[in-house]
């Protein structure tokens, strides 16, 4: 009863005071101008007392002094500053869902060190609580990955950050299949030393990869076992009877990018030796802490690099990392993303470009914001390959838009508004703008 | 050795005493290892060397109030860990001291250096009873300050290997009982008339320190349940206790002030990423400050993150903490905590452990310039900026250069 009257006293204050035109906490509106604020496009100068149009899902229009049509809802940034919505190119949020325990690691299918068939869709669990607070930290869309078990761990998952009860409700549409391929220290740690099994050492890795995708590239030219369907964007076809040869096929034909975690410079270079055997080549290195070592090389091969700031010294192979690193890349000409990895560092990535743009500079390196923007929302786009639909401010691309407090890059930074294709998912002046997880229902964490 | 050292006065400075409000355009004065003087516009003595830090900021050395560096270091390689037992060894352990194996040397202090730490307590990590944590300056010169510094105790479901949270306490519980017991009974118990001990004469030994309050006990324990268990046995037996964690301590936050019990937080910690955490929240810091707890900010347990420190105190203060509290957290405060004196704070007779930012050190744009330790000042240079260094200029295998590793992959 008390809900109820509850209820009906929301429904009579909101008729006595119709919301004011400016006020944020009313859902999106088909047509929308931010208006005057210091808009960090990403691809380009920074704009100062600027306007951005909203129209429907997309963004129509931005610049200074536009004129807001008929009809639009109005919202005054008073000078607040605007970036395309973050892009963390490597999460394991869903698939290694908070709380962390057994029954919920779904990360790694590590029975084979072959499953290129697994997709990180299926394991994801869009109740994790992380979820809401990586869009509370201005994140939009999150690629999510399956371990790194495996040589080759299987299809990642690029979603946008809009509440949904499955994965295919955040998916985003029309963004390319990706494979995450791993070398290293893991998959000889957990096959070799775990299972007294190949690989064993990191030429047993390579060794094992060059068969796979000498098969791979044999199916693929076989014509009884050809795609059924050339164009479709899914890893697999119809007719497809090994569907892990098939999204491997993928990968040769470029269809399928390739996510490459790889620590150390030499193995990035073996790596990149053996996909030239197959004329192919990945997408870009995850984790690659050595990667300033080979910059130019990577600069070269237009592959890019999604780095850490300060994750160092975990293994032997993550002990050349430097915090510089970004930065070295960047001045390289090379794509350099930053990650998280982590369902805390995923909630601050904006910090997190601030202290890699603070480590070049005290490296003596030449850093703008409007580079350092770029590692968490352009880069990104680029390496999903989900770089026409957004991770700038620019006319046509999608509205996935976030309004913050300050500079982006203060420690002290709070995202106010978070848009997703046009509709504000996220509103720090309404806790619990953004849903709850189910599993958060009866406990009292609030964001 | 201190009649080596000159005088110096770090004049113009932005000063963070690490108690309460900034003292702008200030002087501080070092003579040998401490500081003589801080004050607003004081002129430097004659014959000072000079440190103009005007348009700088000067704070106290940083502190981590539960850290594991020189502890770690790599920590998938088990025979580069330290401060800890295997996996088959008996939980109860207090008689471990992390001081024994603490590397001055390790790769990860100029790294926590670079992040602005001078000091920290250094602790053990696994089983129940885990050992005695140390006090360290962040020196290769003499660099354990305090040892034995406090008795550890894990009480969380996870890393203590007990099997139970009900099993933790109660070794917990025998411990205390059978050193008491020893402690009343010395006579009979070196002429084997007491009944039968659960631990040897050196684990009851570590563990009637702490009966004695000579020794403080940290207890690990984050779930609200845990914490009001342990605030319980510390009035039990009247203990000195300090809470590390402590991510559901907001829901207890009166009950914590009450008992008299200070704590260490990690700031970051917002997620219910285990069972004992499902209700942390970002403003655990802020709740327990204003029920007037002592709070020190930590990453608990981190050793290559060390530097990470200060950006938790700045997300402590993005979430409503307040500024001049959140570097006490990081200074003053661990030291009171462990009652460490003349550290973490700038005042005459402080120890001379302060470090020199190029801006606001909570912010994660700015960085530390010159650091001094016990009136030295210390290079802050790390294996990380060696690399750097090597790399900025143009790399060995650059295309076009001898010596070029064939990729085997044209450039498109």
């Amino acid at each position: 009863m008390g809900r109820v009257w509850g209820l009906l006293l929301v429904a009579c204050a909101s008729t006595a005071q119709p919301p004011a035109p400016e006020n944020p906490a009313v859902p999106a509106a088909p047509l929308m101008l931010l208006r005057g604020g210091t808009l960090m496009t990403a691809a380009g100068p920074t704009l100062e007392g600027a306007d951005l149009l909203i129209r429907g899902s997309r963004i129509e229009a931005l610049g200074i002094g536009l004129a807001a049509p008929s009809g639009a809802r109005v919202i005054d940034l008073e000078g607040r500053f605007v970036t395309p919505g973050l892009i963390d190119p490597h999460s394991h949020l869903g698939v290694y869902p908070s709380p962390r325990t057994r029954a919920h690691a779904d990360g790694n299918e590590a029975t084979d060190p072959f499953t290129p068939e697994v997709r990180a869709e299926e394991s994801f669990w869009p109740q994790d609580p992380g979820l809401r607070r990586a869009v509370a930290g201005g994140v939009t869309s999150l690629h999510v990955l399956p371990g790194s078990a495996n040589l080759v761990g299987g299809q990642g998952f690029t979603l946008k950050l809009r509440p949904a009860l499955s994965a295919a409700g955040m998916r985003l549409d029309g963004a390319p299949a990706t494979m995450k391929l791993a070398c290293g220290e893991n998959p000889k740690r957990v096959y070799g030393q775990g299972r007294k099994r190949a690989p064993a050492t990191r030429m047993g890795e390579i060794a094992l990869l060059r068969s796979k995708l000498e098969k791979a590239r044999a199916w693929a030219a076989d014509p009884d076992h050809q795609l059924a369907d050339e164009d479709s964007d899914q890893a697999t076809g119809k007719e497809a009877r090994d569907f892990g040869l098939a999204a491997l096929a993928g990968t040769l034909e470029g269809r399928v990018l390739i996510q490459n975690h790889c620590y150390r410079a030499d193995e990035m270079l073996l790596r990149l030796s053996l996909f030239g055997e197959f004329d192919t080549q990945p997408r870009a290195f995850h984790h690659a802490v050595e990667a300033y070592k080979i910059r130019e090389q990577l600069a070269a091969a237009d592959v890019g690099a999604v780095v850490w700031v300060d994750w160092w010294g975990s293994k032997l192979e993550m002990l050349d990392s430097v915090p510089a690193n970004a930065a070295l890349l960047d001045a390289a000409g090379v794509r350099v993303a930053l990650h998280s990895d982590s369902a805390y560092d995923v909630q601050h990535l904006n910090q997190e470009a601030a202290k890699a743009m603070a480590a070049g500079r005290r490296a003596g390196l030449e850093v703008e914001p409007e580079d350092a923007i770029r590692w968490v929302t352009a880069h990104p786009a680029w390496i999903l390959g989900i770089d026409d639909r957004t991770g700038t401010l620019e006319a046509g691309k999608d509205a996935d838009v976030v309004v913050w407090s300050g500079t982006p890059f203060s420690v002290y930074a709070h995202a106010d508004l978070v848009f997703i294709d046009g509709r504000l998912v996220y509103d720090r002046a309404r806790p619990g703008s953004y849903r709850v997880s189910d599993f958060e229902l009866g406990t009292r964490s609030a964001p | 050795m201190t009649w080596l050292l000159l005088t110096i006065a770090i004049v113009g400075a932005t000063v963070y005493t690490g108690e309460g409000a900034p003292l702008r355009n200030a002087t501080v004065v070092i003579d040998g290892n401490r500081i003589t003087a801080v004050a607003t516009g004081l002129a430097p003595p004659d014959g000072a060397r000079v440190i103009d830090a005007s348009s700088s900021v000067v704070t106290p050395g940083l502190i981590d109030g539960a850290s594991r560096i020189g502890l770690v270091g790599i920590q998938l390689e088990s025979r580069t860990v330290e401060g800890t037992l295997g996996p088959g060894a008996d939980p109860v352990r207090a008689s471990l001291r992390v001081s024994d194996t603490f590397d001055a040397l390790s790769w990860v202090l100029p790294v926590a250096r670079s992040g602005g730490l001078t000091s920290a307590a250094i602790i053990p990590t696994g089983g129940i009873l885990q050992g005695q944590s140390a006090w360290i300056d962040l020196t290769e010169d003499d660099p354990v300050r305090r040892s034995p510094l406090a008795l550890h105790v894990s009480l969380g479901s996870k890393g203590n290997r007990a099997g139970s949270r009900a099993r933790a306490f109660l070794r917990l519980r025998e411990a205390l009982e059978d050193a008491r017991l020893v402690s009343s009974n010395r006579g009979p118990y070196l002429s084997r008339n007491l009944r039968p001990v659960s631990l040897s004469a050196a684990e009851l030994g570590v563990i009637s320190l702490a009966l004695d309050r000579e020794l403080p006990v940290v207890f690990e324990v984050d779930r609200a349940a845990d914490i009001r268990t342990v605030l319980q046995i510390v009035r039990e037996y009247r203990l000195r206790a300090i809470l590390l964690g402590a991510a559901e301590g907001w829901k207890l936050a009166d009950e914590i002030a009450a008992t008299g019990v200070p704590a260490l937080v990690n700031p970051f910690e917002n997620l219910p990423s285990d069972f004992d955490r499902l209700d942390a929240r970002a403003d655990n810091a802020l709740h327990l400050h204003r029920a007037g707890i002592p709070v020190g900010f930590t990453l608990r347990g981190a050793a290559h993150f060390a530097p990470r420190l200060r950006q938790a105190a700045g997300n402590a203060v993005r979430n409503g903490f307040p500024y001049d509290a959140a570097i006490a957290a990081i200074t003053s405060v661990p030291a009171q905590i462990f009652r460490v004196v003349d550290t973490g704070v700038l005042r005459p007779g402080a120890l001379a452990n302060l470090v020199i930012w190029n801006g606001d050190p909570l912010e994660v744009s700015s960085w530390p310039t010159r650091m001094l330790i016990r009136g030295h000042e210390v290079e802050l240079r790390s294996r990380q900026d060696q690399l750097t260094e090597r790399y900025l200029t143009p790399p060995l295998d650059k295309p076009g250069n001898a010596g070029r590793v064939d990729t085997g992959v044209s450039a498109p």
